[in-house]
């Protein structure tokens, strides 16, 4: 066995961690901060050589030419909001009742049902997207909000159902049962009992779903043709890539503006995400 | 009725329970299961196994997005042609394995190293285990567009960095290299998920028994025995699960290399999701893309079957 033990260096140790950790810092913050240096720059500036690390002239100009682009940044923003706040809710309705049937209930076929609807998250976008076009164009509904809402719904479900049976399951039996001998129906005891006592849950799923449809390329991308319906991603990728690549400063205070909201729902809410796939992962 | 016997109250506890779980009898539990599972199983049914059943029927047809009307049998023509003659095919699926295997192990070193420097004492350790989820959380875009920003040849940072420490002589132009394309996406892409790696191995840090650390170190094992026996065994299962994971989503890994280069330079970086989507969607080839797609299937299928055998040892 290796007799190294850094116990016995602790001055080591201790410079080792922190040289290591600075250099971990720099490579994870960095492009962060360069994205919003460059985005508080006259354009020109973007392509100084050498770099200015922090801007020499500071100007929110970027910002604002976003937050008045209507046809361009506003529209694709209000889009995300309406298609991710969509997903979210529907993905909570959905997702809530059967998460509580994998928690409780007893029925035939349980675990190949729960199998199914993990499986069904490790099929490609790409691949199910070829053919998915053709349906939506068969049943009209490319270019609609209902079209990209369920769409995106369907890649939120196996992480919600998932993580809201970890919560009904974390939900003390007794009570249901107490409930029940109250007089209280299966359909009571989800709306009275559970559906208060995992609200962490289900906002923890909304937010999931919410951010999944914000940040979705591929579909949003193949499943609307028309510029009036696209959402942030591949509006970004059609307005910034190719032909406006030099508008690097626009580009970045663009980015800034939709990576914001997410970067701090992320945050806040990662300890419930941890904590739910835990759950899960301890009982499955 | 303060003074009943303990036994007694469990007795009654009992009897109230069978009532629960025999009310809940098989009936009403297979209704109530119909009607909870029921939206989500048809949403699934509607958006992906509808289109994966289709999927398999479009790949021995000619079937094309320009002519919805026409669709005829061919055979295995499209498998033919995928296995002797598509070199780019063969490109993709080389490219496809580089990047899944390349950025998981990226990715998952530094991770671990993230994960286990941020659960020592250190100062700042709550604010920095949060803000190091940032590469993780942000759209997979934007990264993109960070991406070609900072490895942009004339004036990405990257080059300019690289060439005052002299480990560069020339510029070079990531994205129009053949031999340097597809490093940059591999790096991007494991600046975005190294975050992932860290939450979910903090997470499994965080439930490793102290006392065994503690015992450990009494009985003399130094930390390197420590690591090697305790915390690798105590995370064996983490680890399992999302590698299998990242490999699966590195798979699939679409937005970085679509937005970044669409394959390019001359399929330098050319995927097989980019590869399968260039075929339906540029090419308008349903029906051969549906055979990269079987192809694909297959590949993951394998995967799996493999990955669970080797997890049950």
């Amino acid at each position: 066995m290796l007799s190294l033990d850094l116990d016995q260096y602790p001055r080591f140790k201790a410079s080792a961690t922190v040289t290591l950790l600075l250099i971990l810092m720099v490579f994870i913050f960095f492009p962060t901060f360069w994205m919003l240096s460059t985005s508080l720059k006259p354009n020109e500036d973007a392509f100084a050589v050498p770099p200015q690390w922090v801007p020499r002239e500071v100007t929110l100009k970027n910002y604002q030419t976003q937050i008045n682009d209507r046809s361009g940044f506003r529209n694709y923003f209000r889009n995300g909001v309406i298609v991710s706040a969509g997903t979210a809710l529907v993905s909570i309705i959905v997702a809530m009742p059967a998460g509580y049937a994998f928690a409780r209930l007893r029925f035939r076929g349980k675990r190949a049902l729960l199998l199914i609807i993990l499986a069904s998250q490790m099929f490609p976008a790409v691949i199910i997207v070829i053919t998915l076009y053709s349906l939506y164009r068969e049943i009209h509904i490319l270019d609609t909000y209902q079209g990209l809402i369920l769409a995106f719904t369907s890649f939120s479900i196996p992480f919600s159902v998932w993580m809201l049976r970890g919560f009904c399951e974390s939900v003390p039996e007794e009570i249901e049962e107490a409930a029940f001998v109250d007089g209280c129906s299966r359909l009571g005891i989800l709306w009275r009992i559970v559906i208060p006592l995992i609200k962490p849950g289900m906002v923890a799923v909304g937010l999931f779903s919410f951010l999944n449809a914000w940040n979705n390329l591929l579909f949003a991308l193949s499943l609307t043709t028309r510029l009036e319906m696209r959402t942030i991603p591949p509006g970004f990728l059609l307005t910034y890539v190719g032909e406006f690549q030099y508008k690097w400063s626009d580009m970045f205070a663009g980015s800034a503006l939709v990576s914001l909201p997410t970067v701090i729902l992320f945050i806040g809410l990662q300890r419930f995400l941890v904590k739910g796939l835990m759950a899960g992962a301890v009982k499955g | 009725m303060e003074h009943v016997a303990p036994s007694n109250v469990h007795r009654s506890r009992k009897w109230l329970r069978a009532i629960f779980l025999s009310r809940q009898g098989r009936l009403s539990d297979n209704l109530y299961a119909l009607l909870f599972l029921g939206p989500v199983l048809i949403i699934l049914a509607v958006v992906i196994f509808y289109p994966l059943v289709r999927v398999l029927s479009y790949s021995v047809t000619n079937a094309s997005l320009l002519f919805p009307n026409r669709q005829e049998y061919i055979g295995l023509e499209n498998f033919e042609y995928l296995l002797n003659q598509d070199t780019i095919f063969r490109t993709a699926v080389k490219n496809t394995l580089v990047f899944t295997i390349s950025s998981v192990i990226g990715g998952f070193v530094l991770g671990f190293m993230l994960a286990l420097l941020l659960n020592e004492n250190i100062p700042l350790r709550n604010i920095l285990r949060g803000a190091a989820l940032i590469p993780w959380v942000i759209p997979g875009v934007i990264v993109a567009l960070m991406t070609l920003y900072m490895f942009n040849g004339e004036v990405g940072i990257i080059n300019y960095t690289l060439k005052s420490a002299g480990l560069i002589d020339e510029f070079i132009p990531w994205f129009g290299s053949l031999d340097h394309a597809m490093l940059a996406v591999i790096i991007a892409n494991i600046w975005n998920q190294t975050p992932f790696y860290m939450l979910m191995l903090l997470a499994g840090l965080q439930t490793r028994p102290d006392e065994l650390m503690e015992a450990a170190k009494i009985d003399g094992a130094g930390s390197w025995a420590r690591f090697r026996h305790i915390t690798l065994p105590h995370l064996s299962k983490v680890i399992m699960i999302i590698t299998a994971l990242m490999v699966i989503w590195n798979f699939n890994n679409f937005d970085l290399i679509w937005t970044t280069t669409q394959g390019g330079p001359v399929n330098a970086t050319m995927v097989l999701s980019v590869y399968t989507y260039r075929q339906a969607f540029v090419s308008f080839n349903t029906g051969y893309a549906s055979a990269i797609a079987v192809f694909w299937l297959l590949g993951l299928l394998a995967f799996s079957y493999f990955y669970i055998r080797a997890m049950e040892g």
